[in-house]
């Protein structure tokens, strides 16, 4: 590999790291925020939609696939800006006699490489392109490979308490009520950081790293043409 | 074979030029911003390194000693590095891009390296003890923990050392040369695997990023030394291809890992609730080894270009090692890109 290509490399490497970090960081702190939105949407939610198997999960997924929405928007955002200052720096410094284009493109397949992350999920498809719409986002999360806890064991035990009588509840509303709570809690944690927290789970911090390395590798590709 | 001079102090219109932005500096090689046509090779000398051992206060006193384990690195203020530096005065300019990680993992990194053979042997010794204490701090060794194959590896290097030290005293330098570089390439190629077996564990824990630290800076060890001999033996061709396809090399078995896919990793084995700390906690370890990483290989890819350009030029490797080594005054020495700037 020519020198330049090595230090295009190298600055490609740069800024993949920081975005990985970034957006790890972002989600960690934005996770708080979605925890009270999901407390509060558990306190709207009536005893009937409650007892009904599977009747939390809807709204729980919608409420977690527009919050990733979000989280993906700013991540995406912060890394392209990133992204054409690292070009903008290479360019200027880039030998004029050689091909600018060639020394980007030659180091898209390197942003992603062989990593962990691509494992997750193989088919990340239309949605990795800077410039995403939210519409488009939330297609991919509804429609990707990324797990989602069944809350079912959570839903049956609020309902079978609501189905015992208005003395129970009484007596167990408010534990069931926090146990649905912890449950919905945990269960976003799950989807958010993944079952091990790790690079190889199916989760959202993952998908959006995969998402903005894809869409960084199709930027520098899209240079050659 | 050249033997007119070959390196001269940094023009003053450079060093200027380097202040003002119109001169980049990447890694040892300078480029003229506005064409990025390059000008010419910055070339640490003896000067530097003894400079640096002379601020033996404070961080760069961890960092001057040879190797130093992660651990020490990350506690070391880049600051306090950046302070200290400033009492290097002449060339202080061209020195301010020196990152702490590449101090220590490899040294000062502009140039072709001027570390003589106790110093490497200090570094060699540095890095064997390290590994000692870092088995010590693995709770419970296992069979794959162990790294008895690592240490005769270094061994190994230790061997290769002394041979490259004793090279310029051969009638056939050039045969012994050649053995030499082929034996530290498979030491390296050993070496490259070890690494990518620790990446390759189904779990990481924080000492394993000490022991990447540890592999790194003995590869970089592996290349000074072959570079070296090529260098005395007068084969700088393929000392450039080599250290070419050498930063390929690094890049390629290192340009996959990131600090938060690895901090991630290793915070794993934490509670849920208290991943997100461990992974914080981590990070800058995980952050300084990607950093020290960068530098070898932005090093090794300067190195390249500069002993390419020496090549062009007809130059001698083992005259340009006496004359880096023998400078007392200036710690950095410029080889104008003579080809370029004649054909401009």
């Amino acid at each position: 590999m020519h020198s330049e290509d090595t230090f295009a490399a190298l600055a490609m490497w740069q800024w993949r790291d920081a975005q990985l970090t970034n957006i790890a960081e972002q989600l960690e702190d934005a996770f708080p925020a979605l925890e009270a939105q999901l407390r509060a949407m558990v306190a709207a939610t009536s005893w009937r939609q409650a007892a009904i198997s599977f009747g939390m999960q809807k709204p729980l997924k919608t409420l977690i696939d527009h919050w990733a929405a979000e989280q993906t928007q700013l991540a995406m955002t912060r890394a392209e800006a990133a992204l054409e200052e690292t070009i903008a720096e290479i360019e200027e410094t880039i030998d004029l006699g050689s091909e600018l284009q060639h020394t980007l493109a030659s180091t898209a397949p390197f942003l992603v490489g062989g990593g962990l992350l691509a494992l997750t999920l193989p088919a990340i498809g239309m949605a990795a392109t800077f410039g995403v719409q939210t519409s488009t986002v939330l297609f991919f999360f509804s429609t990707s490979t990324v797990s989602f806890p069944i809350l079912a064991a959570g839903a049956v035990g609020v309902g079978i308490l609501g189905a015992s009588g208005a003395t129970v509840l009484t007596r167990y509303s408010d534990q069931a009520w926090k146990l649905l709570e912890r449950r919905c809690l945990e269960a976003a944690f799950e989807r958010v950081f993944g079952k091990t927290g790790g690079p190889q789970d199916k989760s959202i911090l993952n998908a959006i790293q995969l998402l903005v390395l894809k869409a960084g590798e199709n930027r520098l590709k899209d240079t050659r043409e | 074979m050249m033997t007119e001079q070959l390196l001269y102090q940094i023009p003053a219109h450079l060093t200027s030029g380097y202040e003002s932005g119109a001169y980049k500096l990447f890694n040892s090689i300078l480029k003229d911003a506005a064409t990025g046509h390059i000008v010419g090779h910055v070339q640490q000398t003896d000067a530097l390194s003894k400079m640096i051992g002379a601020t033996a206060n404070g961080g760069l006193s961890v960092l001057s000693g040879g190797f130093s384990p992660l651990a020490a690195v990350t506690v070391a203020q880049n600051q306090q590095i950046k302070n200290q530096l400033d009492a290097v005065q002449q060339g202080m300019g061209m020195l301010q891009n020196l990152q702490v990680a590449g101090l220590a993992l490899s040294g000062v990194n502009l140039g072709v390296s001027v570390v003589g053979f106790a110093m490497m042997m200090k570094r060699l010794t540095a890095i064997t003890q390290h590994l000692d204490s870092l088995e010590a701090r693995v709770e419970k060794v296992t069979a794959d923990r162990r790294e008895d194959g690592l240490r005769d590896l270094l061994a190994s290097l230790a061997a290769a050392l002394e041979n490259v030290d004793t090279l310029h005293l051969r009638r056939n330098p050039t045969y012994v040369a050649e053995a030499l570089q082929l034996q530290l390439d498979e030491l390296l190629f050993m070496l490259a695997a070890r690494f990518r077996q620790v990446l390759d564990q189904s779990s990481l824990v924080e000492e394993d990023l000490d022991l990447l630290w540890t592999i790194a800076s003995a590869v970089r060890l592996c290349h000074e030394a072959s570079e070296r001999a090529l260098f005395v033996a007068e084969q700088l061709q393929l000392a450039a291809k080599r250290a070419e396809r050498q930063s390929s090399a690094l890049l390629e078995m290192t340009g996959t890992l990131s600090s938060d896919l690895l901090a991630r990793r290793i915070a794993q084995a934490s509670a849920p609730d208290e991943r997100q700390a461990r992974r914080r906690a981590v990070l800058p370890q995980a952050q300084m080894l990607m950093s020290g990483l960068q530098e070898v290989i932005g090093a090794t890819a300067g190195r390249a270009s500069l002993t390419h350009s020496l090549f062009a030029q007809g130059a001698s490797g083992r005259a340009y090692l006496e004359t880096v080594e023998s400078e007392k005054e200036h710690p950095l020495l410029f080889l104008p890109e003579r080809q370029k700037a004649t054909a401009g």
